[in-house]
């Protein structure tokens, strides 16, 4: 069931989460619609990446709800909300060492093989043919990307800014409706982040996915947004266009410092 | 009953020396250290040894098994798992060497010395004392009592001397005695020599009661079953966990038999594993759960 | 074939069974588990009671225990499998003993520490290396598809694979399930060779040679794990080391690999047994020494 172009895909409501007496998030919410490029910004520390964690899973809210769509996600384990269609990249490189390149996008896609263990296992007929449908599925990924040259190689071996890319392609291999892109562009050179914004305009126009960014690059931010949620201490100073952020005293404040 | 409760007690003794060594090597190095067992069962040989060919009483023994338990540990260190931090090895590395460690001391032993059990010579096991109704093997005094002052000297190490403090401190981060002014090397040595010379002393002890041979080392496995009790990181906890174990394992052996106190050993270990991970240390909110969200 | 070769490569086969269980666990998913023992225990003794005590055809036997271990499986991995690394491994150590303490204490139904005799000797070396062949071949499917991938993620990184979509729960049990199954088949083809069971044949020492067999053939190579098993099994024979010397050597060899080649002789290397891949290896290389010797040619010529 598809939301309209329009209709909240992600909603969070009153998010509350608590570490024993740390405050982590304070009552944050927000809706997201599908169909746009948002992002979540504020200094460091703010809580932003509790958020992205407690969209996926990884924690459980203290208080309030997460929806996806009408669906429930708050509290559900982590595999099960990026079944639904979230997806998500991690601030720090997350990317499994031991597969290479091709196999590290093929696993993202492999809750989808229909093959299950006993007939993998003695090696069915159908089973070969739905391997190499994983194989091209993931080859997709890494032509969007640009990385279809490196699919042999180790992610170890790999230059920074093409780490950050296959991390992107990985993510996409779950065929997520919303992907959630945590600090993309950090540590890229200018080329590099043209590029990125490029890749995720394209994701965006081509495959038709929501996108919500964590970002401290503040001219990508700028340039591709169309709408912004500014966190502070965990709690929600400031909402709207770009252009009405970067006039919002808070949020300079906030930055800045008084 | 009290029989049963004092007798607990001296084994409790004995595995606490253990629990501690491993204790904290597992707190500065963040795993589980099998080869502990190793340095028990040759100090064990060693004091025999030195007991039979010297004709030296009990606690020159003992000293001298604290500083050869306390060498051999560091050589162990040196050369099984000073290569492995140098290279960053994950903690998994460590675990397996320390464990190849243990076996290779196992059946270097039973090769050179056969798998028989040695007994100390008697004039080192003196006989036993009654108090009232009790009869408690004089043995079992002097492991209590030896251990209890160990354990107070290692308090007064840890907390009273800058070596300690420093030792401590690398638990929290393995970086942090170079703000101290003392290389992070060398405190992983002198951990080590600590951990060896508690086990000198157990196995020593260990060998007295229980006489000496290569499986020996496999009671380390009792330290890890008390640490785990006690609380994984926590040195007190390890203590209390001993203690607790030695006294487990002691009234089940005399009401329901030798063999099934394994099976009750473990069950503990299982119900505390599920239930209080943190071990009876989070339970009284003591020592630091250094290693609650590690793996070994 | 001499008696005696013929029934090492049979033992060989039969721990090679085993190894691959504690492959799949401890190699390519990072599991560290002492419990294979138990596994091996439990099929050894349920077929061999099955067929001596009930009467029940051989592969019946193989079936019933299969089954069970498969059971206790289900409910030791339940345990299990959410604990972290040392834990999981103590556990799974305290499952390894529990069943050789409760196999000596219901000493009516398993002989004790006696163990039980005159099992019928229905398996030989054709029978194994069948078996071994099939296992082989069902392990390197497991590798190839998205359980080798899923496994791999999971022993990498847990939190990075739960949010790819990977059950980890789910997967880590799938694992844990064909590893115990894989034990006890093994136990009960080494009931029905050996004629002769006791609990001390699973104890702490077996389990930990078949870690080192692992370590030291490589964490990652499926092929590493065959070889490193048939060396390790069959070297100490062909050169009749005395049995303690044979351990001695074991664990300073996996001490060694340890601190020299942590990733174990074969690392990440698979030999390769499909023929395109294997011609296309030949053919690559051929290109290569053609390449070399036309290169020489040149520097002659130039000269």
């Amino acid at each position: 069931m598809n939301a309209m172009p329009g209709e909240a895909l992600l909603a969070i409501n009153d998010l509350r989460i608590q570490f024993g007496g740390l405050v982590a998030v304070n009552d944050f919410s927000m809706e997201l619609r599908e169909g746009r490029i948002a992002g979540i910004i504020g200094p460091n520390g703010a809580g932003k990446t509790t958020v992205f964690n407690a969209v996926t899973g990884v924690y459980k809210p203290t208080a309030g709800e997460i929806r996806f769509q009408t669906d429930l996600i708050s509290g559900k384990a982590p595999y099960e909300i990026t079944r639904k269609g979230i997806a998500r990249t991690f601030q720090n490189i997350r990317l499994f060492k031991g597969l290479n390149v091709l196999s590290n996008v093929m696993a993202a896609a492999g809750f989808r093989a229909q093959y299950g263990f006993l007939g993998g296992l003695l090696g069915m007929p159908g089973v070969w043919r739905q391997e190499r449908g994983i194989e091209a599925e993931a080859r997709l990924c890494l032509n969007l990307v640009d990385l279809q040259d490196y699919q042999y190689l180790m992610p170890e071996n790999l230059p920074y800014g093409l780490q950050r890319k296959l991390e992107i392609a990985r993510a996409l291999a779950t065929k997520p409706r919303l992907i959630l892109l945590d600090e993309p562009a950090a540590g890229l050179n200018p080329n590099e982040v043209n590029e990125l914004m490029d890749l995720i305009r394209k994701i965006h126009h081509e495959l038709g996915v929501t996108v919500l960014l964590i970002e401290h690059h503040m001219e990508m931010v700028m340039g591709i947004c169309e709408e912004l949620w500014v966190l502070n201490f965990g709690k929600m100073i400031a909402h709207g266009t770009p252009a009405e952020i970067q006039c919002n005293e808070e949020v300079l404040k906030a930055y800045l410092g008084d | 009953m009290i029989q049963q409760f004092v007798n607990g007690l001296s084994l409790g003794a004995v595995y606490a020396l253990i629990a501690v060594g491993f204790a904290l090597v597992f707190s500065i190095l963040k795993f589980s250290n099998f080869s502990h067992g190793s340095v028990i069962m040759l100090s064990a040989y060693f004091g025999l040894w030195l007991s039979s060919t010297f004709k030296v009483g009990l606690l020159p023994t003992l000293l001298a098994s604290m500083v050869v338990g306390g060498l051999i540990a560091v050589i162990i260190e040196r050369l099984g798992f000073r290569p492995i931090r140098k290279k960053n090895g994950p903690l998994i590395y460590f675990f397996v060497s320390s464990i190849a460690i243990s076996m290779f001391f196992q059946y270097l032993m039973t090769a050179l010395m056969g798998g028989q059990f040695f007994m100390y010579s008697d004039f080192m096991k003196t006989s036993s004392i009654n108090v009232g109704d009790l009869t408690i093997p004089v043995l079992n005094i002097y492991m209590l009592a030896i251990s209890t002052v160990t354990l107070i000297v290692l308090l007064y190490l840890l907390y009273k001397t800058k070596i300690g403090i420093a030792i401590r401190a690398a638990s929290s981060d393995l970086l942090t005695p170079n703000l101290m002014g003392i290389n992070t090397d060398f405190i992983v040595s002198v951990t080590f020599f600590v951990s060896g010379a508690l086990a000198g002393i157990a196995g020593v002890f260990l060998g007295l009661s229980l006489s000496v041979y290569p499986q020996l080392g496999s009671l380390v496995l009792k330290a890890f079953i008390a640490t785990v009790i006690g609380g994984l990181g926590s040195l007190g906890g390890a203590v209390v966990g001993a203690f607790l174990l030695g006294l487990a394992e002691t009234f089940s052996t005399a009401y329901l038999g030798g063999d099934v106190t394994p099976m009750i050993t473990f069950t503990i270990m299982i119900l505390f594993l599920l239930l209080k991970p943190e071990g009876i240390a989070g339970l009284l909110g003591l020592g630091k759960n250094a290693g609650t969200t590690q793996k070994a | 074939m001499s008696a005696f070769y013929s029934s090492m490569l049979t033992f060989a086969g039969i721990n090679l069974i085993a190894v691959l269980g504690v492959y799949l666990l401890i190699g390519l998913t990072g599991l560290f588990s002492f419990g294979q023992v138990g596994f091996m225990a439990i099929g050894a003794y349920i077929s061999s009671i099955a067929c001596l005590q009930w009467g029940l055809p051989f592969w019946a036997g193989i079936l019933i225990s299969v089954a069970f271990a498969l059971i206790v499986g289900l409910f030791i991995g339940a345990i299990t499998l959410k604990l972290r690394t040392d834990y999981f491994a103590l556990a799974t150590y305290g499952f390894a003993e529990v069943v050789k303490t409760a196999l000596i204490y219901f000493s009516d139904i398993t002989g004790g520490s006696m163990g039980i005799f005159g099992i019928p000797t229905l398996v030989n070396l054709p029978v194994v290396a069948v078996i071994a062949v099939i296992c082989i071949m069902i392990c390197a499917n497991f590798k190839k598809l998205k359980f080798g991938r899923n496994s791999l993620a999971v022993r990498n990184d847990p939190l990075a694979a739960e949010i790819m979509g990977i059950n980890t729960f789910a997967h880590k049990m799938k694992v844990f399930l064909l590893s115990a199954a894989l034990g006890a088949l093994s136990g009960a083809l080494l009931a029905f060779s050996t004629s002769y069971i006791e609990p001390e044949m699973f104890n702490w020492s077996k389990s930990v040679e078949l870690i080192i067999i692992v370590f030291f053939g490589g964490l990652n190579s499926l092929s590493g794990a065959v070889f490193a098993t048939l060396f390790l099994s069959l070297l100490p024979e062909l050169l009749r080391f005395g049995s303690e010397w044979r351990m001695v050597l074991f664990t300073f060899i996996i001490i060694v690999t340890i601190i020299f080649k942590p990733t174990g002789l074969f690392g990440y290397y698979e030999i390769p047994l499909n023929p395109v891949t294997i011609a296309k290896k030949i053919r690559s290389y051929v290109k290569k020494i053609r390449v070399d010797r036309s290169a020489k040619r040149g520097e002659r010529d130039a000269r």
